[in-house]
């Protein structure tokens, strides 16, 4: 049978998917107009930041400082994502809806 | 290729697929909640991607973290932002060519960045390798030897302060033996490495006697070396990430309270 997709170290596999990832993150933060699905793109691109760190920690002779970032990443998204959250349903509690189009109040 | 290397790499194809199916649909779904689950199989193919390479503590931190508290806030969120009678959660997005121009470019960018940097010797993770990798780590930590040495040795740095000990372990008198036994457990991860090399050069009483300062030291697990890592060379992002989650903790409340409307 036919090597060839095998004979990539997978190190470039795992970086390409985790630049695919991230375009469909970014994708997603710059076309959707629901405040919830853009911090989902925020969350997708978080994770494929993760996966080159992971790679890079595992698949190098350079030690876990790229696990403990990982770590870190992870709790930081925790965060960022209460609180966003907060932020919307308050959004939501004002206005009605989490149209970020629609959301320009403080506009003038 | 033995038939571990062509399980692992077909196993990475499966979850990749899987990955990326679930990207595409958060990207392109028009339906919200559909765009949640995507999200889920995502995080989960994530977690099955760190298990192909190896990281044990952060599957369990994916799993836990982003699937077990991200994501079942993610849909708090969707079904607390849409008024009930909604038959349809919608979910808009404008679609146009230049998010699409940007968003190829750039993964095309990414692409030739990652092909094109100079092939490197493919290490190959077993456990031999993993074990050697976290004995280097203390040695990375700073520039300044001496005050690293202690941070270093825990984290599994110099095994070359334990070869001699280990010479003296296996060749010296008695009390030299003695000595040298609490100095390599002292120096814990660190003298694993050169441990286990020389167990298999040693005679039958020392390899027992090694045997038995292995088991002292503990296996060279990711979970441990990241915990000595996290108290020790780590201690400063640690605090800081813990003040922080305080701080979203006080700002969440603060903004998710009930206006009192005098």
């Amino acid at each position: 049978m036919s090597d060839f997709i095998f004979t990539r170290a997978p190190l470039e596999n795992m970086l390409l998917l985790s630049a695919a990832i991230f375009c469909c993150g970014l994708y997603t933060i710059i076309t959707r107009k629901n405040a919830v699905a853009i911090l989902m793109g925020v969350e997708l691109v978080l994770n494929a930041a993760n996966i080159n760190f992971v790679a890079f920690a595992q698949y190098s002779g350079h030690g876990v400082s790229g696990m403990a970032f990982a770590i870190f990443v992870i709790v930081l998204a925790a965060a960022e994502a209460a609180v966003a959250l907060a932020i919307i349903i308050g959004i939501y509690q004002n206005f009605g809806r989490v149209d970020v189009d629609q959301a320009t109040s403080m506009k003038n | 290729m033995e038939f571990g290397d062509l399980l692992l790499n077909a196993l990475f194809y499966i979850f990749a697929i899987l990955g990326l199916a679930g990207a595409v649909s958060v990207a392109l779904s028009t339906n919200i909640v559909r765009s949640a689950f995507a999200l889920l199989m995502v995080l989960f193919a994530v977690a099955a991607l760190y298990a192909i390479m190896k990281a044990d503590l952060m599957v369990a931190a994916q799993v836990l973290i982003y699937v077990g508290g991200i994501l079942v806030l993610i849909m708090f969120a969707i079904m607390l932002t849409h008024r009930i009678t909604d038959v349809n959660l919608s979910n808009d997005s404008t679609h146009g060519p230049v998010a699409v121009a940007v968003v190829v470019s750039l993964l095309m960018l990414l692409g030739v960045l990652i092909l094109s940097t100079p092939e490197r010797e493919p290490v190959k993770l077993t456990d031999e390798t993993l074990a050697a990798k976290y004995a280097a780590v203390g040695t990375q930590l700073g520039r300044d030897a001496a005050k690293y040495a202690a941070v270093g040795t825990q984290l599994g740095g110099d095994s070359k302060k334990a070869r001699p000990l280990i010479e003296k372990l296996t060749q010296g008198e008695p009390e030299e033996r003695e000595e040298a036994a609490r100095s390599l457990i002292k120096l814990g991860l660190g003298a694993r490495v050169a441990l286990e090399e020389s167990r298999a050069l040693a005679d039958e009483p020392t390899q027992a006697r090694i045997d038995a300062i292995l088991n002292e030291i503990g296996p060279n697990a990711l979970t441990r070396v990241l915990g000595y890592g996290l108290m020790s060379a780590y201690l400063l992002p640690f605090e800081v990430i813990s003040v922080l989650l305080l701080a979203a903790l006080i700002g969440a409340a603060f903004l998710a309270r009930k206006e009192v409307r005098t």
